[in-house]
């Protein structure tokens, strides 16, 4: 593309550098309890207790008194860390210098993707290639184009290590709900469990952001192999 | 001196007392009354624009371009939340009001002790954020009447009394199971407060409301797409601007193909002004639904215009569409900005804006005359130029994405982020220049066919963004290799940039100038930078808690100017801080991605307030 090969094909070399070393830790940990709760969210929690619900809902209160923190009723039920990946820290693309090994043993492994790195721009099967386009329309408005997160989405590069298929399915299709008990802040992922365009290609979404998490493919738009 | 809390009951019953002797005037009509008068009083902010023109302009000058170098932080205070923090202080007589994201909490701080004098939460379901596209910001309150108006994520409008944070009445404006959220700062119209909502990512259908202060009932609402009625325009007297004849019957239905104006989009998540003179209120809509141009053929109108309105029945005098057939993702959100200027020697009432599109639109603001149209960023290429006969962009075909669909059509400029966001510029009547805070970010773009599902995220493309081409007029420092933002000085009678301030990340942070010849804006790296009205030189910086998002507002308070900013860093700005939004398959432009932005910010919302050391204020007044 003209203007950024003209703009920026001189800065290639500089460009890739810091890429592999920078660390990304900001995203919320993945070790928040989970509150689901989508037992109240139909249109009937929204609309009709809004009239009445809704008055007293709000709190006003004095300088001295605690702050109120809300909808704790599932609380109770939260599980701890769905995925046991513990403290994540770091990028996995600093990996991503072996990419020869990375993507033959990923084919040995039986890993869900194809990929190969070798020649500076990241070549993968089709099913990353869609994986790709699909994380990118639905998934990284809030999880990032990368995949590593955003100031309100956690990394999935990292949430994905050590996460079994089973436990990613489900989280996309239910939502998870999570309440970091430090900040008090919470982190919700819709449920996309009727969503065609995601369910149709979630398996092609895993295969890519398994090839991220694993460090065997790069950030970006990958080339068809 | 002590000032009495404006909105307090003696000074109201002072006003009604007088009122009451002339004409038997309702509580409402004085908080039209109350709020014109307070608006011009330099000393308060008391809405999001500093006053209904939205030139974020303050006569203050004591802080002024001589000693704003000695500037220094006076006191801080942490809101107690992350996550993005837009919009800004508001300050009536001895309390400032603030606001948070999602939970949304407001705070009343004591000037005088600087203690809390109330707070309040509201209880919101969380599963809201999910359904946020970009962060869980809020830009800001608004004042009439004795209240406290905040507009909540999950579209509940609430008036609060601004003495004891007590809930006075509370309004639902929207659904979000729907996905139907709120991110907009109301704005009190004479007895009324108006108010937006979010959602254009989710095939929302947009509108405008309007609630009774008094008691929160609805008083009107406007759609953004549909049927004539329901958008309070009328056929044969709402002008089109782009054309100059009125609108004629179904202007919206024969901009879209079958019912697709029922998820069209055209939401109001942006800035509202005012003219009292001219009794208008403007605002902008944003993107249609879905993000691929080729499932939705036509206009798509009114998304992506600008809509002057009455603001007693909600009519819409005139309405202007920028981008017709939106294919980028430019929302026409952002603030419309009311002054008076001399164009070709005549003084003209105009409304100025920077669109997200990439030009800076002057027109007369009475009857939405175009006047100009230039890019504010020489880089922009969607389009050459707006024809002046059809005031319709002259699209360039190499950009377009319509017919595009499964084609990754590469290196539009601006990228969906637009040259600008929703952060709003100031104006200085006196150096008679905008300061534009701006982004100068590029992207690809690949549509693809997506189908709609109630509240869920109706998109249809998938974009990759990078910084812009290196180019830059008139900087007056040296440029960024990667530059992603650029602080601008626009003239907007001759449609020029003044100056340039070239800065690493994208500027996202509000504008404010003020009589003392001075422009304050944020970065996202967290620096508060004080620049000179006339030349852009940097007078002063100072590196606060977080980057900053929010917008730069000011205050006198006991005899002293004061400038405060919210740190927070987030919203859109906040995809690509851990993200990077520029790696492309070459790993291009990684350099100069948001990503770097976590070397040198992390979350957390503060604000900080500034002001000239005793010496140094005693010295102006002295003068």
């Amino acid at each position: 593309m003209a203007i950024r090969k003209h703009a920026f094909i001189t800065k290639l070399c500089l460009a890739l550098t810091p890429l592999f070393i920078s660390s990304i830790v900001i995203a919320q940990g993945s070790d928040d309890p989970v509150v689901n709760d989508y037992s109240n969210y139909g249109a009937a929690e929204y609309s009709d207790s809004s009239s009445e619900a809704n008055t007293s809902a709000g709190t006003a209160s004095t300088a001295s008194s605690e702050p109120t923190v809300n909808d704790y009723s599932n609380y109770g039920a939260a599980e701890y860390g769905s995925s046991d990946s513990g403290a994540s820290q770091g990028d996995s693309s600093e990996q991503a210098g072996s990419e020869n090994t990375l993507a033959n043993s990923a084919q040995a492994g039986g890993a869900p993707y194809e990929v190969d790195c070798s020649s500076g721009a990241c070549k993968a099967n089709e099913a990353v290639v869609l994986g790709y386009q699909k994380f990118v329309g639905h998934c990284s408005q809030c999880h990032g184009e990368t995949a590593e997160g955003s100031t309100f989405a956690p990394s999935l590069v990292q949430q994905l290590k050590g996460m079994d298929k089973e436990t990613f399915v489900n989280i996309v299709s239910n939502g998870q709900t999570s309440m970091n008990p430090g900040t008090g802040t919470y982190s919700v992922m819709p449920p996309w469990g009727s969503n065609k365009s995601v369910m149709d290609n979630i398996d092609s979404i895993w295969a890519f952001l398994k090839a991220r998490s694993d460090g065997a493919l790069k950030a970006g738009r990958p080339e068809q192999m | 001196m002590k000032k009495k809390y404006p909105g307090g009951k003696s000074q109201r019953l002072l006003i009604g007392g007088l009122a009451a002797s002339v004409f038997m005037l309702s509580d409402a009509s004085l908080a039209n009354q109350e709020l014109l008068e307070l608006q011009k009083d330099p000393s308060q902010w008391v809405m999001w624009g500093g006053q209904y023109n939205g030139q974020r302009y303050s006569e203050l000058d004591q802080i002024n371009k001589s000693n704003v170098s000695q500037l220094q932080p006076d006191w801080t205070f942490s809101t107690g939340v992350l996550r993005g923090h837009e919009g800004g202080p508001l300050v009536l007589g001895d309390t400032m009001y603030i606001q948070t994201p999602f939970p949304n909490k407001v705070i009343a701080i004591d000037l005088n002790t600087q203690e809390i004098k109330w707070k309040y939460e509201p209880s919101q379901n969380p599963q809201v954020i999910g359904v946020m596209c970009c962060d869980t910001v809020n830009r800001g309150l608004a004042y009439a009447d004795g209240k406290i108006f905040l507009q909540q994520a999950d579209t509940t409008l609430v008036a609060l009394d601004a003495e004891s944070g007590q809930v006075a009445w509370q309004s639902i404006n929207g659904d979000p199971s729907k996905g139907q959220t709120a991110t907009n700062a109301p704005l009190v119209v004479k007895d009324k407060v108006i108010t937006g909502i979010s959602g254009g990512e989710f095939g929302v259908r947009g509108y405008l409301t309007a609630y009774n202060i008094d008691d929160g009932k609805l008083a009107w609402r406007a759609y953004s797409t549909g049927p004539d009625d329901s958008m309070l325009v009328n056929p044969d007297e709402t002008i089109d601007a782009a054309t100059g004849q009125p609108v004629g019957k179904d202007s919206s239905l024969k901009s879209w193909e079958g019912d697709q104006w029922k998820i069209g989009g055209g939401t109001t998540w942006g800035w509202f002004t005012y003219d009292p003179e001219l009794d208008l209120v403007y605002y902008g809509t944003g993107n249609p639904g879905t993000w691929n141009p080729t499932q939705r053929p036509g206009d798509n109108k009114w998304s992506m215009s600008l809509f002057a309105r009455d603001p007693d029945t909600g009519e819409a005098k005139w309405v202007y569409q920028m981008t017709p057939h939106d294919q980028w993702d430019y929302d026409g959100v952002n603030e419309k900005i009311l002054v008076d200027q001399e164009v070709d020697g005549e003084m003209r009432k105009l409304v100025v804006h920077f669109d997200r599109n990439g030009f800076a639109y002057t027109q007369d603001r009475e009857t939405g005359e175009l006047l100009s149209a230039n890019k504010y960023d020489q880089d922009i290429n969607w389009a050459s130029s707006v024809d002046m006969e059809t005031g319709r962009p002259v699209v360039n075909d190499q950009y377009a994405t319509v017919g595009k669909e499964d084609v990754n059509v590469e290196g539009i400029c601006p990228a969906a982020l637009g040259s600008k966001d929703q952060q709003p510029a100031s104006f200085s009547p006196k150096t008679g220049l905008f300061y534009v805070p701006t982004n100068h970010v590029c992207m690809d773009y690949e549509p693809y066919q997506v189908d709609y599902t109630a509240g869920q995220p109706y998109v249809g493309a998938t974009l990759s963004m990078y910084p812009g081409p290196g180019n830059i007029t008139n900087p007056v420092k040296e440029i960024d290799a990667n530059r992603m933002g650029t602080f601008i000085a626009w003239d907007a009678t001759a449609g020029e940039i003044k100056w340039s301030i070239p800065e690493r990340f994208s500027v996202w942070s509000g504008a404010l100038a003020t009589a003392g010849d001075v422009v304050f804006y944020g970065t996202l790296e967290g620096y508060l930078k004080a620049v000179d009205a006339n030349t852009g030189e940097e007078l002063y910086s100072f590196k606060t808690p977080s980057g900053i998002i929010g917008n730069v507002n000011t205050w006198s308070h006991d005899g002293k100017q004061y400038i405060g900013v919210l740190s927070g860093i987030g919203g859109w700005a906040g995809i690509g801080m851990a993200a990077g939004l520029t790696e492309s398959t070459e790993g291009l432009g990684a350099v100069g991605g948001y990503r770097d932005l976590s070397n040198y910010t992390q979350l957390g919302g503060v604000l900080t307030v500034f002001t000239l050391p005793e010496s140094a204020a005693k010295d102006v007044a002295a003068n």
